[in-house]
């Protein structure tokens, strides 16, 4: 079975200067680089509730937002966890675990627990964060400098970091720092492109076609159902699928 | 757009250009008619407007609008009971980086 991914102790400035990794399987979670290489799948943070928690008249979402005075985040819930939001207030001081996603750009929560703490959790917070800081600077210098002398290639580089003891994580995340920066001085592909490839790999590994909702659901956390609906009606036009009942959808 | 966070202040370092701050202090004072209390950090003191308001001596976050009214008053979205919150450290703790 495979291990959960434990939280990170994070503020949100640090969520929001981070980079998003939208994962490239099905069953893998997406997840953020920090600015100074830690991969984080869940963020643990302490924050005050700056919003009125709000939760859809049929339950199926809600949403809170969160300030820790160093940024604010929006904080969803989806279904049976929107529960977590009954007992949360306005002015809560709260302790939150949560999947970081992006949407329309933007870094959000998916919360996954959220309890009302004493204020001295803030300041058990932030002493943890600085004793995480201060132990993964020691490690990120030795992996850098793995990086470094290995002349930036991954698998010597992460071989190396095993036998030294410095978590493979790190150079990994180094290595990822190092490909998006590089892809943000390419020319861009368009965002459409992406989302059609994207689409396109889905619906053809369903030969019986897929409905449009099971779409988009399956790209909630990154499209808007208004950008999948576009690829959709553009794959159909060019026929690269095509509806084989009325909204469901087949790769040609 | 993202709301701009409400950063942590010592009372004497509240100026106009502040969108939203947070400080921590003790009530000194307190006016039921005004709703307002005025609390103190050890930096200074400012006027705080509120729907709640405290007793005096209680340890107490307040997290709001900055104005100046010839002095530093605060619009409290937030007040938060910070009773038994340990001041001293909190102090040592904003002295190191994050």
């Amino acid at each position: 079975m495979k291990k959960r991914a434990a939280s990170h102790r994070l503020t949100l400035d640090e969520i929001h200067k981070g980079e998003f990794v939208s994962a490239e399987e099905d069953f893998e979670l997406n997840y953020l680089i920090t600015q100074d290489a830690r991969k984080v799948y869940r963020a643990k943070i302490v924050a005050t509730v700056v919003s009125e928690p709000y939760i859809s008249d049929d339950t199926a979402y809600g949403r809170v937002q969160l300030d820790d005075g160093f940024d604010t985040i929006y904080g969803s819930v989806f279904r049976e966890q929107t529960a977590l939001l009954d007992d949360i207030q306005l002015g809560d001081l709260v302790q939150a675990i949560a999947k970081i996603r992006e949407w329309q750009g933007e870094k959000q929560l998916t919360l996954e627990a959220v309890t009302k703490v004493h204020s001295n959790f803030l300041l058990l917070h932030r002493l943890e964060i600085i004793k995480a800081h201060k132990e993964h600077q020691e490690v990120l210098g030795k992996a850098q400098k793995i990086y470094a002398e290995e002349k930036e290639k991954i698998r010597p580089a992460k071989e190396r970091a095993k036998q030294e003891g410095v978590p493979a994580d790190i150079v990994e995340a180094l290595d990822e720092l190092k490909f998006l920066e590089e892809k943000e001085e390419e020319p861009e592909v368009s965002k459409t492109e992406i989302v059609k490839n994207k689409v396109l790999s889905l619906i053809g590994k369903s030969p019986e076609g897929m409905e449009m909702d099971a779409i988009i659901a399956a790209f909630a956390d990154i499209y808007t159902s208004e950008e999948i609906e576009e690829v959709v009606r553009e794959l159909l036009s060019i026929g690269e699928i095509f509806e084989r009942r009325i909204n469901v959808f087949v790769k040609v | 757009m993202r709301r701009a966070p409400a950063v942590e202040k010592d009372i004497c370092d509240i100026d106009e250009d502040d969108i939203r701050v947070s400080v921590v202090g003790t009530v000194i004072k307190k006016d039921p008619i005004q709703y307002s209390m005025i609390i103190d950090d050890g930096t200074g003191s400012v006027t705080v407007f509120a729907d709640n308001l405290f007793d005096i001596q209680s340890i107490i976050r307040v997290i709001g609008r900055p104005q100046m009214r010839g002095e530093p008053i605060i619009d409290a979205e937030i007040v938060q009971d910070f009773s038994d919150f340990d001041l001293e450290l909190f102090k040592k703790i904003k002295e190191m980086v994050l």
